[in-house]
């Protein structure tokens, strides 16, 4: 038969103070292991070529960065305007008057009015000049239009298209605003004239890109000959199997 | 000269940040030790509250002790740890259960034989007690320090420490004197 408990002595709040702290110290820890030789293992290859100071100002700005150029990339209007300021590839009209001298002659196919926009919406020339705000052009060289379309983009967009017997149909697009359309050429342009505007030909095949909303774009690949310009607040656009002087010609006659 | 070291290591000097984990690698080991029960997993802790502390030592107040901060980092790191595996208690009892025997320094055979029942007995009582009073013993005994570093770690006030370690204490003896009469016998008292 075991023993009953003992009753335990009364000891008073000191010794049992000291004794808890006292059995407290007998604890033995293990060895402490090199910690700080292996955190240094683990933060010398962030140090390396980088002190955590430039890092710490390297990094933000360099995320902000990141998203900006995301940001740009993914907003067309932004995207255009961006590659527009950088002269990547963007054409836009400015304020110089060199004129060209020659046209290069180039074998090219006529690009149908069909793949150049594929929009089915034809107007009548009195429902286009009830649509828009701006005049909607006389060309007299070339009579009435064949046919007209209409596009409300964030700027309304009219096309007048005129058919040809010998060539592919000619079109002028009338964009309501002067910076609304960009093109992106491989080649070079000229730069050149219409009534003293500056104006841009491009001779070999671009890409024509709108954006009807500030969230899209549409892009055409254009295998033709383009006149763009713009004179008050309008973008001309000519297309058609023209020459420079032939295009400048009919530009220059649009009344 | 901490001070320095720490400004010089917050610009990037893994010299002067090494220098500052040898003055503090044993108590931030032997803090994550107690918490976690485990070597391998305080070394684990241990290694992380100066990578952490590291990243952050740009924004430290140098006037005030490291110590302390490193150490509350060392604790939060540890409870999250055992949070995450749920396991907190069940380490912070391993950790005084089992270790304390390899602990006893003994003058004989008989005597470490009855300090190590001493400290098992005490564990077990102990482990009896709310965790915020076990974890004030273990900083305040085990690890030695001051009543204004416990604060300092477990962000309380150092009357609040008082106050907690003498109601742990006393909580401890009941516990003992109720469960554990034989370690109240005088073996060592």
């Amino acid at each position: 038969m075991s023993k009953p408990p003992t009753p335990p002595p009364e000891v008073n709040d000191d010794t049992w103070t000291r004794y808890v702290h006292d059995m407290s110290q007998r604890f033995e820890f293990p060895p402490t292991p090199d910690i700080a030789g292996a955190v240094r293992d683990r933060i010398e290859p962030e140090n390396r070529g980088f002190r955590p100071l430039v890092m710490r100002v390297v990094q933000p700005v360099a995320i902000l960065l990141l998203v900006m150029i995301l940001i740009v990339l993914l907003v067309p209007d932004l995207r255009a305007r961006a590659f527009d300021w950088l002269h990547i590839g963007a054409i836009r009209i400015v304020n110089e008057s060199p004129v060209a001298t020659h046209t290069p002659e180039l074998e090219f196919d006529v690009t149908p009015i069909g793949s150049i926009l594929d929009w089915e919406y034809e107007i009548t020339l009195a429902d286009a000049r009830d649509r828009v705000d701006f005049p909607i052009p006389d060309v007299p060289e070339l009579g009435e239009p064949d046919a007209m379309f209409f596009y409300q983009l964030e700027e309304p967009m009219v096309i007048l298209v005129w058919e040809t017997t010998t060539q592919a149909p000619i079109s002028l697009h009338l964009i309501g605003s002067a910076n609304r359309a960009f093109k992106y050429s491989a080649e070079d342009e000229i730069r050149t004239e219409v009534n003293g505007h500056p104006a841009l030909w491009l001779s070999s095949p671009h890409l024509y890109e709108i954006m009807p909303q500030t969230d899209s774009v549409i892009q055409r690949f254009v295998n033709g000959r383009v006149l763009i310009w713009e004179a008050d607040g309008i973008t001309y656009r000519l297309e058609g199997d023209l020459t420079l002087a032939a295009a400048r010609q009919l530009a220059e006659s649009i009344e | 000269m901490t001070g320095e070291l720490i400004t010089r290591a917050a610009q990037g000097d893994a010299d002067a940040y090494e220098q500052i984990m040898h003055l503090h690698q044993e108590a931030v080991f032997r803090l994550a030790y107690v918490l976690l029960g485990d070597a391998q997993d305080a070394q684990d802790v241990a290694q992380d509250t100066f990578i952490r502390a590291y990243h952050q030592l740009h924004r430290f107040d140098t006037t005030r002790p490291l110590r302390p901060w490193l150490l509350q980092i060392t604790r939060n790191l540890a409870r999250n740890r055992q949070r995450a595996t749920g396991r907190y208690l069940a380490a912070l009892q391993r950790a005084f259960m089992l270790k304390p025997r390899a602990a006893l320094i003994a003058a004989s055979a008989e005597t470490e034989h009855v300090q190590r029942g001493d400290v098992q007995m005490l564990w077990e009582a102990i482990q009896q007690l709310p965790t915020p009073d076990q974890e004030v013993i273990y900083l305040r005994y085990l690890l030695d320090l001051s009543t204004q570093e416990t604060a300092d770690i477990l962000e309380i006030k150092p009357g609040t420490v008082k106050s907690r370690l003498s109601r742990a204490l006393d909580r401890l003896r009941g516990i003992v004197q109720d469960d554990f009469p034989l370690l109240m016998e005088g073996r060592t008292l």
